[in-house]
Formats: structure tokens, C-alpha cells, sequence
């Protein structure tokens, strides 16, 4: 059976791939998963480790570490930091050269990034070119903007030489060693498209040792609300056929390299059963039994960095009917009692602790309460509980929608102008309220209210909306045949298939690389964002100090050298001094010794003579 | 939004004038530039002229004039235009020359920083280095052009200001044909608020006899003219607070961002704080934390839940017991204002939002917290707490 490396960003992406995995595991493909960084913020790494636990067939790791990570290169642009010194200074001129290569490489691809979200197809997109804007520094945006505003031939322009530039980048060793020591006969990465994501290396890497690769795409709005695929890979597994026209006409991709498998992430959707009695459900999240209930499922930090007014705004239009002239009329009877259910996005819960709506209006409950552990076995069956049992589900844009959609509940979504920039400013967001989806869109809180009015009162349902949404966009294969198994079959036809050819240099990579070699040390400069001047100083100012540091040296070394010499010459001197005091003593008691034996002798003879006469 | 419009006083065939073109990108703005000029010029026993800006959002407020100041405008003063303009670039360039020098040494101390810890250094020359950067950062923010304060004082005393003659006509068959009873005391409603935290404080207008109306955030002609007419109005956000003091028309904010930048100058308002919510741990934040510096180091991770119903309509009698029986403050809401004022100074130095909209030299307004939030600062003060930053 084939070895599969499959690169993913951080663990949270296994939740999209899990069931695929497990198939693969079990169709007897061994899967290594290597992640680019840790993340435990909603409990990846524990998903991480169960993933590795559930069979011996799948195994679990990291990538090399990279000498810069887009987030570190994004740190150093940071203006209103102030740093000591530099951890990662490099050693080698080996490490220089990589840092530069990094550095050029993640300002090619974050202003590829960019240019994207001036097409036409974006023209609605401001949210999205604004956080793409956000990651450049700021010496490449009027650059990019001045050619952008050109028009599309200027764009594509730029595009083609940016794409120039990215093929003169190249790879680090160590990834090369990395695939190689794992040998895989198949290379998937997933996400690719993170604004200036660095996955485009594996697919490189891939190519320069002739293997397969391939990008599996997580969710359904990474060909539109990301990043550009800016290396194509041999193949794009995608969950429909929407999506695959995203990657032709948004990526570049050719069609025959796209292969349509379904949203495997799903597939538990379709065979779960409720955990528990409606009524014991009610009775938990604290919601009146003998009432149905609409639940509101909360979107992410991008979507709805403030949702709670809305919210609340929600829950009064719909306890006390729809306003007219800033006045309510009587409630409707139909949803006067209806209990809500307030489920906020597991990442972007926090500002739900503000929601103060249960004290206000009866029948209303938030569930989980904030700071559930996400990856607790009890979240996932509460949730599915919640879908099941709710009357209706209503969102602003988020998964939570298909996942309704699949249990099959009535969706709604209303369309409201400080949502507008991920409503109307996303291209994934009309899949669901296009005429193929299955969200029913209201303009405004009255039509909402006017839409679940007509709901609760037993009108048609409109299911059948809802079975075509489910069978063309998550299960393309059939409404009954589960993605996973499908998803490992492909994959496994991939791994299967011979080796692609080694790609080698080209003369034009050799003969531009020097040039490219010098740009990249200007973007690893560069990418400090700081003003054009400062790099102009900084050659005098590092002068000074290293000359400060010269003067420094010098005087210290002279002084030591004065010191020492003083030192040792009094030391001599007084060695000196002191032997040939020595000395002089050692005569002076001999010459007194000789002084008084003479004396001596002189007495002895003056005795001596005395005696004689 | 603080920086207010340069004014420049010239004369004009023997009088003096003082000439202004009020920021007119929105209506606050407005309001906030044109009061500025008007009350200077009254304090300067001057005409005031208006030059007018590229954009104006609303021409009713522009168009608004004053029985106090006598109002010439722009068009055909073409030497006042051209003194505005010069000094206007005058004082752009000066401060264009400040925030560059100030960049200068901001960006040289980072760059001179970066040495203070390279190991390969020795020791004397790093720390040589760090006190060189040190040394630089402060002086960066010397040249810096400073803060625009709020003009407090300035906005204090009330310059009557009205519609002109021409357009209260246009304005009342408006009002007619919308279906405003002109014969009923009124009050102006911020239509961004929400008609549920509305209710009760409906009810209570309706059983006095006000008509409600729903005004803004375009400012239109009707808008105006039904500010200018309203007994008080009920304010979303401080733009309509703003424009009611150009009005001078009573204002209730409610839900204030915090203590300083909704405080009212005039002293017939009243504003309200939102609970705010510590989002780490859920806990609800005592007033008296909001006028600390941890607060406003910690705002971005902070949630605010609005005012209830019953709250509003609490803040909204207290609005209707002033404009009825005349504005006081009771013990509360006094020793609220001193607290204010005295943490504003405090702050001010630390705090750029604080010196921006805190007390302008020692004043911070005339107006009030509502009465029954003064009282809960007040129990919360004589209540000792584990967690009371006092």
C-alpha cells in the first residue's frame, strides 16, 4: 500500500479530514500528518493525539521548523515594537541567505495575495482585501495599488512577474530532507491559500524529487476567501463541482487535475442519532419543552466580530413582532412563546458573556455555556442535539448552516448591513442563498420574522431545496454515499499512479537567480516596514556603534596592556629592589662579619701585644 | 474626531471676523466646529465666517444661524478664504514638520534599540546604546503635534442658533406632512436605537403627552428643524449629542463608550454607562474602574451590555423632571463629576483617549450621570470590595 505525507497548517485542520483519514488508514495506506505549528487554542492538540491513538497506520509529527514563519514575518514589520537585540540572528552566511529567500518568497505570495482581490469577481470583497492589505507591509501597498488601478493588464503584469519571482525561490534543504526521509508516494497540503503561506515550498519540493502532490481543500470558502494557489499542484481535491469552477476560474487550475470527492467532514451528520429525549434536552439547556424552539447558531470573529446586539435585536423582533414606525404591534402568537437557543461559534465566544437576553425574555438559553472544552465528546453530541431537535436554525454565515441543512432543518440567514461585509462580501456566502442553496434569505428583521412566522404555522416546507443543496454541494457522488471512503479512494488512486518527473532548473532560474539572490536580501530589509530613510541611516548608525564598540575594545585592550606593563615593571622593580637589598644586606652582614673579625683579630692581637710586654 | 477646524481672526472693512471651515465630513463634526467658532467669536466679540468645506453632510446644520454672532459667509470673502487657507497650511505644514521630526527620533531610538541587545556588543556600548534610544523615544514624543483636546469650556455656554427664516417654513410643511403634531411638546429619538430598549420609556412619554419622533443619522432639513423644536432628545451615540448641543437642545446619551467621552458639557444633560463586561471572566466592572488606567489598557477586551428598558426609562423621567422643574445634581451624580474630573487629570498624561476627551483644564461638563447610576457608584464606593481598584 502507498505512503501518504499529508502537510496541514495546525492540528484544527484533522477535524476536516479525520473520517478521510481513518478510511485511508483502513484501505492499509500508512498516513504521516505533519503539522506546520502547534495550536491548542480550541483543543487541537488533543484532537491531534486521538487522531495518532486510533490507528497504528496513521502518525502524527511536525514539520522542519522554518527559519521565519509568516507570523514571525509579519512580527517584524510590527512599527510600534520596540526590540533588544535579534534571537534568530544568523550564523552562517548559509542562514542568511535563507532568512532573505524567506523573506522574498512570503512578500511574493502575500502580494499575490493581494493583487487577487483586485479582480473582478472580488469587486464586493473590501472586507477580504482589506485583511489582505493588512499582512503587506506597507512599502509594497501603493505599489501594488498604483498597478492594480490600471486595470486587469497591469494586474496580470504584475502577477506574471511575481510569479517569476516565486519560481527563482528555493527551497530549503531541510524540507527536501524532510520529503525524502519520509519518501511518500503521495504529498497532500492543506490549506495552501493562507494569506502568504508557506506550504507553496512542499509543493516545490515536491516537484524538484518527482512527487505526486496534491492540495485537498479544507472548507468551503478557501478558494474564495483566501489566499491564490500560486503553485499548482499535480492535482486539487475539491467537495463539488462549485468548487472546481473556483479552481479553474479563480486558481488557474486545469480542470482534468481536479478531482470532486464531497465534504467528508460531514459524513457523521448523516448517521448520528439524538443522545437523549427532546424534553431532557430542553430541560438541560433550560428551554420550555412544550415549545419549539429556533436555534442561533453564532459565526466566526471574521464574519461577526460583534453579533450579540444583533442578537438581541433578533430576539426582541421576534418576541414582539415586526416594528412599524419605531412602534411594535401586538406579538404574533406563533412566535410570542417560540424558545431560542443561542449557540455561539466555539471561536468567537467570548463576546457572548456581554448577551444578556435570557434575563430579559422568557424561553431563552445559551448552550454551551462559555468555555466548554470544544473537543469534549458531550460539545459535539450537544450540538447535534440542538440541530435536531430545533425548529429552525438561523445564522449570519457560517458551516453551521450545511451541517442544518444536512440534519435537515429549515435554514435562514438575514441579510443586514453591518454583516454586509461577509454577506455580500464573500463569494462562499452565496452558495447558500443563491437558487441552488438552502438558506432562506430575508432583507430585513420583518421579512425574517414574516418567513419563521409562516414556518411555525405549518406552511410548506421547502425540502426539497435543501436535499439538491445537500446532494450537489456536499454529497456529489449521492445523497447515500459517504464522502470518506470516496475521499480515500481517491487518494489512493493518486499515490497509486507513477512518479511525476523530477522537475530541474531551467536555464532562466539560473541565469536570474543572482539578480533574485539581491532582491531578497532588499525584501528581507524591507520587510521591517519601517521608513525609507531609516535604511539609509542604518549603515551610519551600525558604524558608530560597531566604532563605538572598536574604540572601546582598543582603549579597554590598551588599558589592560598599560595595566599589566606597570604592573609587571613594579613588580620588577621591586623584585629587583628587593633581591639586591638582599644582596646588599647579606654583603653588608658579611662585610661586618669580615669588619668584625678583623676588629676581632685586632683586639685579640692588641690583647695579645699587651700581654707580651 | 476632536481636532476642531483652524480658526484665524482677520478684518474685514474694520471688523473683526473670525474666519473657519468646519470639518463638514460629519455631522458631529459640524456641529462641534461651527459651536467652536461661534462661541470664539463670541468671546471675541466677532463675526464669524464660514468657509465651506468640500463635503457637507448636512446643509440644514450648516445653514443654521445665530442670533448671537452675526454669521457673513464664505462665498465672496475671497481675502478671508485666502488668510484661511495660508494659515490653515501653515499650521497643516507645522504640524506635518512636528510628526516627521518626531518620527525621526522615534525611528532612530527603535534603530539604535536593536544594539542594546546584541550579545556580540560590549556591555558599556549596549548599555551606552539603550540610554541613547531611551533618551531618543522621549524626545520623539516632544515635537509631536499635541492632542486636540474636546473644547469643553468652549462649548459650555450656550450660542443660541436657529434655521433660517427662509427654510423654518419648508421644515414645518415637512413636519406636517410626516404627520408631527407641532402643537405637542416633542422628543427626538435617535432612530438608530433599538425600539425594545425603548419600550418602557415610550410608554412614559406617551402617558406625559410627548410626541416621539425619530431623527438622524442623515440630518436632514426635518431633522434639524425637529431637534431644534424638541423638548429633549435620546441620543444612540454621541454624533446626535454633538449636534444637540449645536441645537442646544437637552440630550440623554445613552450607553456612553465610557465616562469621558460621553460626559455632556451642558448642564442639561445626562448620560448613561453601559455594563461592561470583563470578557475573560464575565465579571461586570464597577463604574469606578472605568476611570482607572488598567480599564482603558484592557478596553479592546471588554464587551458592554446596553441599558434595559426600565433603565432608560429611569434615565429618560430624569430627563423629563429636568426639563419640567429645572436641572440639579443630587449628591451622587456631584461627587461623580469630582471623580471624573480628578481621575481625567490623572490620566491625561498616560492616557491619549483620556487627554483627548477628559476634563478640559480642570472642566469636564455641566451635565450628569443618570441619577440612578450616580446612586449605584455611590453604594458601590461605600461597599468595600475585594476587587474595587479605588
Amino acid at each position: 500500500m502507498s505512503r501518504i505525507l499529508f502537510v496541514m497548517l495546525h492540528p484544527g485542520f484533522i477535524r476536516y479530514y479525520e473520517e478521510g483519514l481513518r478510511a485511508l488508514a483502513d484501505e492499509g495506506h500508512d498516513v504521516h500528518v505533519a503539522f506546520e505549528i502547534t495550536r491548542s487554542k480550541l483543543g487541537e492538540d488533543v484532537t491531534a493525539r486521538r487522531l495518532a491513538e486510533c490507528s497504528p497506520r496513521i502518525t502524527c509529527g511536525t514539520t522542519p521548523e522554518r527559519r521565519e514563519s509568516v507570523r514571525a514575518f509579519l512580527a517584524r514589520g510590527d512599527r510600534t515594537a520596540l526590540r533588544s537585540g535579534d534571537d534568530r540572528r544568523p550564523a552562517t552566511r548559509q542562514e542568511v541567505r535563507e532568512d532573505a529567500w524567506e523573506s522574498l518568497a512570503t512578500t511574493v505570495r502575500l502580494q499575490l495575495d493581494y493583487l487577487r482581490f483586485f479582480g473582478p469577481a472580488f469587486a464586493h470583497a473590501s472586507s477580504l482585501k482589506a485583511r489582505a492589505r493588512k499582512r503587506l507591509p506597507r512599502v509594497y501597498v501603493s505599489f501594488v495599488d498604483a498597478i492594480a488601478r490600471g486595470g486587469a493588464r497591469p494586474r496580470a503584469a504584475l502577477a506574471a512577474v511575481l510569479r517569476v519571482i516565486e519560481r527563482l525561490v528555493p527551497t530549503g534543504a531541510a524540507l527536501e530532507t524532510f520529503i525524502r526521509q519520509h519518501d511518500p508516494d503521495l504529498l497532500l497540503v492543506t490549506p495552501l491559500v493562507e494569506l502568504g503561506s508557506q506550504q507553496v515550498d512542499y509543493i516545490k519540493c515536491a516537484r524538484r524529487l518527482g512527487v505526486r502532490s496534491a492540495l485537498c481543500v479544507a472548507s468551503w470558502d478557501n478558494l474564495t476567501s483566501k489566499g491564490l494557489i500560486r503553485v499548482i499542484p499535480d492535482h486539487v481535491v475539491v467537495w463539488n463541482e462549485a468548487q472546481k469552477a473556483e479552481a479553474v476560474s479563480l486558481h488557474g487550475v486545469a480542470p482534468d487535475r481536479v478531482a470532486v470527492t464531497g465534504a467528508q467532514l460531514f459524513d457523521h451528520w448523516f448517521d448520528d442519532r439524538p443522545s437523549r429525549s427532546r424534553e431532557e434536552f430542553c430541560r438541560m439547556v433550560g428551554l420550555d419543552p412544550s415549545q419549539p424552539f429556533v436555534l442561533y447558531v453564532g459565526s466566526s470573529t471574521f464574519i461577526a466580530p460583534v453579533e450579540v446586539p444583533f442578537a438581541e435585536r433578533w430576539i426582541g423582533r421576534i418576541r414582539n413582532g415586526p416594528a412599524e414606525a419605531g412602534r411594535y404591534a401586538e406579538g404574533d402568537a406563533a412566535l410570542a412563546g417560540v424558545g431560542v437557543l443561542i449557540r455561539p461559534h466555539p471561536a468567537n465566544s467570548r463576546q457572548w458573556r456581554t448577551f444578556a437576553a435570557p434575563a430579559r425574555f422568557a424561553n431563552v438559553a445559551l448552550w454551551p455555556p462559555i468555555g466548554t472544552d470544544p473537543t469534549s465528546p458531550d460539545f459535539r453530541r450537544d450540538y447535534f442535539d440542538s440541530l435536531y431537535y430545533c425548529a429552525a436554525v438561523v445564522g449570519i454565515n457560517t458551516s453551521a448552516q450545511i451541517e442544518a441543512t444536512i440534519v435537515g432543518r429549515p435554514v435562514f440567514t438575514i441579510r443586514s448591513a453591518e454583516f454586509a461585509h461577509a454577506q455580500e462580501g464573500t463569494l462562499h456566502f452565496q452558495y447558500l442563498v443563491n437558487e441552488s442553496g438552502a438558506v432562506r434569505s430575508a432583507g430585513s428583521l420583518d421579512e425574517h420574522v414574516a418567513q419563521l412566522r409562516a414556518l411555525l404555522s405549518g406552511a410548506p416546507d421547502a425540502g426539497k431545496e435543501a436535499r439538491d443543496f445537500v446532494r450537489t454541494f456536499i454529497r456529489p457522488h449521492g445523497v447515500d454515499v459517504p464522502v470518506a471512503p470516496v475521499f480515500a479512494r481517491t487518494i489512493g488512486d493518486l499515490a497509486r499512479r507513477p512518479h511525476p518527473v523530477p522537475h530541474r532548473h531551467d536555464v532562466v532560474v539560473a541565469v536570474l537567480r543572482p539578480g533574485a539572490r539581491v532582491m531578497a536580501s532588499i525584501a528581507r530589509m524591507l520587510a521591517e516596514d519601517r521608513p525609507l530613510w531609516v535604511y539609509l541611516m542604518r549603515p551610519f548608525i551600525a558604524a558608530v556603534v560597531w566604532m563605538s564598540a572598536a574604540i572601546y575594545w582598543v582603549r579597554r585592550t590598551s588599558s589592560e596592556l598599560t595595566h599589566t606593563g606597570v604592573r609587571r615593571l613594579r613588580r620588577a622593580l621591586w623584585r629587583a629592589w628587593y633581591e639586591s637589598s638582599k644582596r646588599t644586606s647579606r654583603g653588608l652582614r658579611r662585610l661586618n662579619k669580615v669588619f668584625r673579625t678583623v676588629r676581632h683579630a685586632g683586639a685579640v692581637a692588641k690583647r695579645a701585644l699587651l700581654r707580651a710586654r | 474626531m476632536t481636532p476642531t477646524a483652524a480658526r484665524v481672526a482677520i478684518e474685514v472693512s474694520g471688523h473683526p471676523v473670525l474666519v473657519s471651515c468646519p470639518d463638514g465630513s460629519s455631522a458631529d463634526r459640524l456641529s462641534v466646529d461651527m459651536l467652536a467658532a461661534l462661541a470664539e467669536a463670541r468671546a471675541g466679540r466677532m463675526q464669524a465666517c464660514f468657509i465651506r468645506p468640500p463635503i457637507v453632510t448636512s446643509e440644514s446644520l450648516f445653514a443654521l444661524t445665530s442670533d448671537d454672532v452675526p454669521i457673513v459667509y464664505g462665498d465672496g470673502m475671497a481675502w478671508a478664504r485666502a488668510r484661511w487657507s495660508v494659515s490653515a497650511a501653515a499650521q497643516r505644514w507645522a504640524e506635518r514638520w512636528r510628526d516627521g521630526v518626531a518620527s525621526f527620533w522615534y525611528e532612530f531610538g527603535r534603530e539604535v534599540r536593536h544594539y542594546a541587545g546584541d550579545q556580540r556588543l560590549p556591555a558599556a556600548v549596549r548599555s551606552g546604546a539603550r540610554d541613547v534610544a531611551q533618551r531618543a523615544l522621549a524626545r520623539s514624543n516632544e515635537p509631536a503635534a499635541p492632542v486636540r483636546q474636546y473644547p469643553r469650556r468652549l462649548l459650555r455656554d450656550r450660542v443660541k442658533t436657529s434655521l433660517p427664516p427662509s427654510l423654518i417654513e419648508p421644515a414645518r410643511a415637512a413636519a406636517r406632512a410626516t404627520g408631527i403634531a407641532l402643537d405637542t411638546p416633542i422628543v427626538a429619538i435617535d432612530a438608530r436605537l433599538e425600539p425594545d430598549a425603548l419600550s418602557d420609556a415610550n410608554a412614559f412619554l406617551a402617558q406625559n403627552g410627548y410626541s416621539i419622533v425619530h431623527v438622524g443619522p442623515a440630518f436632514s432639513l426635518l431633522d434639524v428643524f425637529v431637534l431644534s423644536t424638541a423638548r429633549f432628545v435620546i441620543c444612540a451615540s454621541i454624533d446626535l449629542q454633538h449636534v444637540a448641543c449645536l441645537t442646544n437642545t437637552p440630550s440623554l446619551l445613552l450607553n456612553a463608550a465610557d465616562p469621558f467621552i460621553g460626559y455632556p458639557v451642558r448642564e442639561d444633560s445626562v448620560f448613561t454607562l453601559p455594563t461592561v463586561i470583563d470578557l475573560d471572566d464575565g465579571r461586570a466592572l464597577m463604574r469606578s474602574e472605568l476611570l482607572t488606567e488598567s480599564y482603558f489598557r484592557k478596553v479592546r477586551n471588554c464587551g458592554f451590555r446596553a441599558n434595559t428598558a426600565s433603565e432608560v426609562r429611569r434615565a429618560v423621567e430624569e430627563m423629563h423632571d429636568g426639563v419640567t422643574h429645572g436641572w440639579r445634581d443630587n449628591e451622587g451624580q456631584a461627587r461623580f463629576r469630582t471623580r471624573v474630573v480628578d481621575a481625567g487629570s490623572a490620566l491625561a498624561d498616560r492616557v491619549q483617549h483620556v487627554a483627548e476627551w477628559g476634563p478640559d483644564r480642570g472642566f469636564i461638563g455641566d451635565g450628569r450621570l443618570a441619577r440612578f447610576q450616580a446612586a449605584d457608584v455611590e453604594a458601590a464606593l461605600r461597599r468595600p470590595s475585594r476587587n474595587d481598584t479605588r
